[in-house]
């Protein structure tokens, strides 16, 4: 669906055209922004790990599915 | 201090209730209830507003905060844990909507385009959006929101000769088993009101309010059903993922208007735009109530990056979104009615150890 190198051109679009405000932000922003940035390049990783059978919702929807009594 | 008057607000709640409801669900419900799915609105209205009722009964004893800043006041663990369960919540449901959207447009519209640029397109548009606040995002629902109430009133006044009454027919057969089920489909989705007192404090956010939010929200959404149903029928209607798209295209205004659906979808993207613009203000704000340390305004970009990336995880195609509409209640039931029922239990302000004269002597 996207790849690995949409993601980085996204976050290297993203550092550049913010890099005056992550320079301005405390610490504490500064280090959220890198965890999302980085949690962004794990689910990246992470969709293409679970193929077409093990995305979040087919999980939630078999575990859900046993509970829900129709169909 | 954010200034949202209540005619704000209460457009706020009904963009809440119709934005995203109004795309999936009226094919489940009127598969599950056919003729009687507009009892299935209503009753699934009914639970919200006692659901509003306890969250804006929590909300009442704080009144200079609003429920964020209430938990992690009163509690900083547990109140950051369920604060973090309404920002999961909603996180979903930005990038359920999102993705929603966009398969929308690659299937309809745009069918050359490839989603990952209708993505970013639209998320580019989110970040400006959430970028100018609350304010910002109740201006602009103020503006484009009106517009779509009015085209959804014109669509039963237009059609209204095309209508078949015999679609509505047993009138009085009510299928008790049909019409619980599709409540539970309707209520995950109306439920989504429940953000409101999470955005603003009790000073601006009134029951009343809210009240008149949800009610606009499910009126119109019936009026939209019900127009559906009296058009397509309810054998046709379940197989349709998109009926009221298909409900629009049926619009013609003589020779003066052939393509109705051409203003609707102009005046409706917008609106939605706006909606899922309020679920990642709603994120970056609950966060930022977490991690009082942070600014809410620079997280905006990096989670959008983040919502991108999720957006092509969490689904794979449009059909898989559409039948998780039946599994998604059983999570959705938590946060928008065990938890504004605890929250009204539990949720209050500490008590302050007055000294009284004889303890003082």
């Amino acid at each position: 669906m996207i790849s690995f190198y949409q993601i980085a051109g996204v976050i290297v679009f993203y550092l550049l055209v913010a890099r005056k405000e992550i320079k301005s932000s405390n610490k504490a922003t500064v280090f959220a922004i890198w965890t999302l940035l980085g949690l962004s390049v794990i689910a990246y990783f992470l969709m293409k790990v679970s193929g077409d059978y093990a995305r979040p919702v087919d999980i939630l929807q078999k575990l859900l599915g046993a509970i829900i009594p129709f169909r | 201090m954010e200034r949202i008057s209540g005619r704000q607000l209460g457009i706020i709640g009904a963009i809440f209730v119709l934005a995203s409801t109004m795309v999936m669900v009226p094919s489940l419900t009127i598969a599950y209830a056919r003729q009687n799915a507009w009892i299935s609105y209503l009753i699934a209205a009914a639970l919200i507003l006692l659901s509003l009722w306890f969250l804006s009964r929590a909300a009442s004893r704080f009144p200079e905060h609003d429920l964020f800043a209430a938990l992690i006041e009163r509690f900083a663990i547990g109140g950051r844990a369920v604060a973090m369960v309404y920002i999961l919540f909603y996180f979903f449901i930005l990038v359920r909507d999102i993705r929603m959207i966009i398969d929308f447009i690659n299937i309809q519209l745009l069918p050359l385009t490839p989603l990952w640029v209708l993505a970013a397109s639209l998320i580019l548009t989110l970040i400006l959006m959430a970028q100018g606040g609350i304010e910002v995002l109740a201006r602009l629902s103020e503006f484009f929101v009106p517009s779509l109430f009015l085209i959804v009133i014109l669509i039963p006044l237009l059609m209204f000769r095309e209508f078949d009454i015999a679609y509505m027919m047993p009138f009085f057969d009510f299928d008790a088993a049909g019409i619980a089920k599709a409540t539970w489909i309707a209520i995950a989705y109306i439920g989504e009101i429940v953000a409101i007192p999470f955005l603003f404090s009790h000073r601006t956010f009134k029951f009343r309010v809210g009240m008149a939010g949800l009610f606009v929200g499910v009126f119109l959404l019936i009026l939209l059903v019900q127009s559906a149903l009296l058009i397509i029928g309810p054998n046709l209607m379940p197989r349709l993922i998109y009926p009221t798209y298909e409900l629009v295209r049926e619009v013609r205004v003589t020779d003066f208007l052939d393509r109705f659906e051409i203003p609707m979808v102009a005046i409706y993207f917008p609106t939605m735009f706006t909606k899922i613009a309020f679920s990642l203000y709603f994120i970056c704000h609950g966060v930022q109530r977490v991690f009082p340390a942070l600014s809410s305004k620079a997280i905006v970009s990096p989670m959008s990056v983040l919502v991108y990336v999720c957006t092509f995880w969490f689904f794979q195609h449009n059909i898989q979104m559409f039948n998780f509409n039946r599994q998604w209640p059983a999570l959705a039931l938590i946060p928008e009615l065990i938890l504004p029922f605890l929250l009204f239990l539990f949720l209050r302000p500490k008590k302050v150890a007055t000294k009284t004269p004889a303890a003082e002597s």
